[in-house]
């Protein structure tokens, strides 16, 4: 360990130790730099809020550049707050109107952008000749039509699962969403998987900072 | 065996946890050649960012805080590193997290003197948006008018050689985002179609199993799976970064994890045999 490491090192040292307790027990030295983080957190992100977005987009075009009208923005902001008194409550709805006029619009188009290319894309051929495979896939022409045919059995399974319109007594169509129901479950070992994955990247990364970065291990 | 049942399931999460560290510790400091395949979604980013336009700007776009560092710092450093070798003009915006813009300026600050680029000329700092959706449709149309002014200088984005030539997203020639969110959603749903630039992503692990659809589909070209995706494109670009020596803790890890869910499986198991309660 270094004691002239600079201030941030030993404050980011204590900080993650700090933190670290709590796999102990509950004590009051976590709590303390918990509210800390969430603090500088919060302030950081006022901070930024203004610097480089309200300053740059809204206060400097209205009061350096002449741009007078920005100050109606200011009015359609402060509607929002009238929701807290019982009397002008029905002015937040004008802008809580417009701003879901804009979400809905957009929402429109992103959702036609992004699943259409996905429901086109499950439309796979079931058996693959040299020439409809992908350039670097590295796949052969079998190895991708089992690859689209286990897509397709997976994809019918699935949907069949999450079909609710009818009670399912056909045992085919129990068996079909059985098996959408196994399919689901290997998709959530995967996904919980990768979540362990990720959690110890960020543990190594913090424990690679307290060995390299503070007492110069490694 | 009912007292090995009961103890297995029984054990205090402290021990575990020492286990963890231990092996997390060994990990990083004893070289242990564990083999890592590069994939075809880590290869796919890494051609798209081999095959992008050079009279084109990329785009590198960032959704994340010190929260998950420890994967999408790595990742957004291959990303500009690989950007930096192919000598590609590209601009940093950062969306959801404030954080995020001042990162990953701290990342091209670095990668930047190693590589001679120049602010303002190479690189720049469009900052931080919190509209994620009113700033890419405006994009889609004109750049210039939408963002305005870089972050660092504050000054209009007209005056900065690197965005010559540079009006809207037909102009853009890559684009990268590094996420710790869902962000990829506006991403395809308002500026992918509207332009021929790839669109790579690089999630956090936890996100990642879901986006192998969008990668079938070819709405994106390429993805690196959070800390492992970083690890295979530090391998593609002949590097030994952080993530190359993290990945071999990340593998034990998983095998102590294994291990322990066997355990108590068993431990359950058997309790169950001899007419326990768990």
């Amino acid at each position: 360990m270094e004691w002239s490491h600079p201030i941030g090192i030993w404050i980011g040292a204590i900080g993650t130790l700090a933190l670290f307790s709590l796999i102990y027990r509950e004590n009051w030295l976590y709590r303390l730099f918990e509210h800390m983080f969430i603090g500088l957190a919060a302030g950081y992100t006022i901070k930024a809020a203004w610097d480089e977005i309200l300053e740059t987009q809204w206060w400097n075009p209205m009061v350096h550049d002449g741009q007078w009208p920005w100050v109606f923005a200011l009015f359609g902001g402060f509607l929002f707050y009238t929701i807290f008194t019982k009397r002008y409550n029905w002015m937040s709805r004008i802008s809580i109107g417009v701003l879901l006029g804009f979400a809905a619009g957009q929402a429109f188009q992103a959702t036609a952008n992004l699943y259409i290319p996905q429901i086109r894309g499950s439309f796979k051929p079931l058996w693959v000749n040299e020439g409809m495979l992908r350039a670097g896939s590295g796949l052969t022409p079998l190895g991708q039509s089992l690859n689209n045919i286990l897509f397709v059995v997976i994809i019918v399974t699935v949907m069949t699962y999450f079909f609710f319109s009818f009670e399912q007594r056909n045992k085919v169509v129990q068996g079909t969403a059985r098996t959408g129901r196994l399919m689901l479950m290997f998709a959530f070992g995967a996904i919980f998987g990768s979540t362990v994955m990720a959690r110890m990247a960020l543990l190594i990364d913090r424990v690679w900072f307290l060995m390299h970065d503070w007492l110069g291990i490694g | 065996m009912s007292a090995l049942s009961e103890t297995l399931q029984t054990i205090d999460r402290r021990y575990l946890y020492a286990t963890l560290l231990i092996i997390v510790i060994v990990g990083l400091l004893v070289e242990i050649p564990l083999p890592l395949a590069v994939g075809p979604q880590a290869r796919g980013f890494y051609d798209a960012v081999e095959q992008a336009d050079p009279n084109k700007i990329a785009i590198v776009s960032t959704l994340w805080s010190a929260s998950t560092q420890g994967e999408n710092r790595p990742q957004t450093r291959v990303i500009l590193e690989h950007l930096m070798r192919r000598k590609l003009r590209f601009a940093l915006i950062a969306f959801g997290d404030p954080q995020s813009t001042i990162l990953a300026q701290e990342i091209a600050e670095d990668l930047a003197r190693a590589h001679g680029y120049e602010y303002g000329k190479q690189w720049i700092n469009l900052g931080y948006r919190a509209d994620i959706a009113g700033t890419l449709k405006g994009i889609v149309r004109d750049l210039n008018e939408t963002l305005k002014q870089d972050s660092i200088r504050n000054r209009p984005l007209a005056q900065f050689e690197v965005m010559r030539g540079v009006h809207n997203i037909r102009d853009v020639g890559l684009i990268a985002e590094v996420s710790a969110s869902g962000n990829y959603v506006s991403w395809l749903g308002l500026v992918v179609g509207s332009t021929d630039a790839p669109f790579c992503y690089a999630p956090t692990s936890v996100m990642a199993p879901e986006l192998y659809t969008y990668i079938d589909s070819g709405q994106m070209k390429g993805m690196l799976f959070g800390i492992k995706g970083a690890a295979e494109y530090e391998r593609l670009l002949g590097i030994r970064g952080f993530t190359s020596r993290a990945i071999t803790p990340v593998s034990l890890a998983l095998v102590l994890l294994f291990v322990l869910i066997g355990l108590g499986n068993y431990g359950m198991y058997a309790s169950r045999k001899k007419g326990g309660t768990a």
